[in-house]
């Protein structure tokens, strides 16, 4: 917590970062797989106990630094879910998990997405750079799970006049939550709407000033379950999960749906997150 | 990403060279009526995105683009996979691509009172939405002329958002009238189930809170599910204001059931 200054202005803006930094939760798209046990997918996710690393799941990895990071590794967003739409479309629910999840849990967490500057890397200038001389970067960026929120904080102070706009989710994927100033540099100037002037479409979008908070191996995900975020036709469903999690924990998670007009899909998902994060912090 | 400025037919909203091949996401049969987002590829199975006016707020290249053009966003430049969808997706079609156009999905629950969401259009040609029913009601599995396909125990029509909208006020109307009459039966879990049928055909906030106002009743009163449920709102109010409004619900349940008899 921050002692009292004369000046309200920057009190409040304390106020803001010491919030956010203790209550943001940490957000995650389960796996590309549906909530509920599909046709064609088989057992959905709320079937599992644990939310598992690659590795733990015997799935095979490359060598390299980065590819064995993402093998190890449950990945979360201290943030807006700005998991990538790309390909493959994300899952239909995103996870909101509170922060005790973190209590005892070897990890760590980086204020940039730590797949930007994999091959074929978009963070930029670093894209340019050898894929040595990346991790280099990732490394020196990167702060133990027990340390993180502290730096979170900080970093939150020194990139935002008014530390709220962090949690923006505003459409535009280059634009929402922009700091005001980012450390280092290089990191506003060439990417977000900046770095698409330069380099167009192959540059950091939200995900460039975005925390990634990484899990080693495994999360239990059920205990430590704050909200679940679901599209319209799957709210009965979402309570059933509520119901099951709060007879196994005794804590209820709370269910939100998106609005019944609004089309469910990963990016409608992200828009309404910044709202959802705010509703966590400041209940 | 890439953007691209795309033709698409100001009349038609007909888009060359794209086609749907799905949705986002994936139904079951107690989660009907949906409506969800179509997965769209271009000619080399490319996903794509048609981008809404507003979507990209400071980029210069999107100035307001002349009637005929619309932005559509790359995802990827690697073609979608043959067989089911990456991801949570449901492939259904292909089918042309427009401008608006939204997947409508139809499951037993509908299938039930399929006379009922049709219209008298005897001294009229059938609506898109009529044609569809119609199309429903004689069992077949797939019209490529009206977009739509059965899968397992549910129907997915690709449609204008206004046909779409149709199709759900007219579910909305019977799930209304369902909701009155179970209201008065003794079985809680069935108004369970249709407080959350109408809450799914919603077409306005009010039929949110009528569902919920179903849903208390059926819950024998306050409820996590009963807030759940109010979070699908369009317009959100605070405490008090949904309070009053959930009353207003109440009353309303309450008098049509003593209306009804």
């Amino acid at each position: 917590m921050h002692a009292p200054s004369a000046d309200p202005a920057a009190n409040d803006r304390e106020a803001a970062a010491d919030q956010i930094a203790l209550r943001v939760p940490l957000v995650h798209f389960p796996a590309r797989l549906p909530m509920q046990s599909t046709r064609v997918l088989g057992p959905g996710w709320a079937e599992w106990d644990d939310l598992s690393s690659n590795s733990v799941r015997g799935m095979p990895a490359g060598s390299d630094d980065f590819s064995q990071l993402r093998a190890q590794h449950v990945f979360a967003y201290a943030g807006p879910c700005c998991y990538s739409g790309g390909t493959a479309q994300a899952g239909n629910a995103v996870i909101y998990l509170y922060p005790r999840v973190e209590t005892d849990r070897e990890g760590e967490a980086s204020p940039f997405d730590s797949g930007s500057l994999e091959d074929p890397a978009r963070l930029q200038p670093w894209a340019a750079l050898t894929l040595a001389e990346r991790w280099e970067f990732l490394r020196l960026h990167t702060s133990e799970m027990k340390d993180w929120r502290a730096r979170f904080r900080r970093w939150l102070l020194g990139c935002y006049e008014d530390p709220w706009r962090y949690l923006e989710s505003t459409p535009d994927p280059w634009d929402a939550g922009l700091p005001d100033r980012l450390d280092p540099p290089e990191l506003l100037a060439h990417n977000g709407p900046a770095g698409r002037i330069v380099h167009g479409d192959s540059c950091g979008d939200r995900r460039a000033w975005t925390w990634e908070v990484r899990f080693h191996e495994r999360v239990a995900w059920r205990r430590h379950l704050q909200l679940v975020h679901v599209g319209n036709a799957a709210n009965e469903r979402a309570n059933d999960l509520a119901d099951d999690i709060e007879r196994e924990t005794g804590v209820r998670p709370e269910v939100r749906s998106l609005p019944h007009d609004a089309l469910p899909d990963f990016y409608s998902l992200l828009e309404h997150s910044g709202e959802i994060l705010r509703e966590c912090i400041t209940p | 990403m890439t953007l691209e400025a795309w033709d698409c037919d100001p009349q038609t909203g007909a888009l060359p060279g794209v086609r749907v091949v799905g949705f986002h996401g994936e139904f079951d049969g107690d989660q009907t009526p949906a409506h969800s987002q179509p997965v769209w590829v271009d000619d080399h199975d490319r996903m794509l995105r048609i981008v809404k006016p507003g979507w990209l707020q400071r980029d210069a290249d999107l100035a307001p683009l002349p009637p005929g053009k619309c932005w559509v966003a790359r995802l990827s430049e690697t073609p979608v996979p043959e067989g089911p969808l990456p991801g949570v997706g449901t492939r259904v079609g292909p089918w042309p691509a427009r401008f608006g156009w939204v997947m409508a999905t139809l499951g037993p629950r509908e299938f039930n009172v399929l006379l009922g969401l049709r219209m008298d259009a005897s001294d009229a040609l059938p609506s898109p939405v009529d044609a569809f029913l119609q199309w429903l009601l004689m069992g077949e599995t797939r019209s490529d002329t009206l977009c739509c396909e059965r899968i397992g125990h549910l129907v997915h029509w690709y449609c204008s958002a206004a046909d779409e909208m149709e199709l759900r006020k007219r579910v909305r109307l019977v799930a209304t009238t369902a909701l009155i009459q179970v209201a008065q039966g003794p079985s809680p879990v069935q108004l369970q189930k249709t407080s959350y049928w109408l809450a799914r055909a919603a077409t306005n906030d009010g039929d949110v809170y009528r569902a919920a106002a179903g849903l208390q009743r059926a819950l024998g009163g306050p409820s996590p599910r009963i807030d759940s449920l109010l979070t699908t709102v369009v317009h959100r109010r605070d405490k008090a204001e949904t309070a009053s409004l959930l009353a207003d619900a109440t009353r309303w349940l309450t008098e049509a059931c003593k209306a009804n008899g």
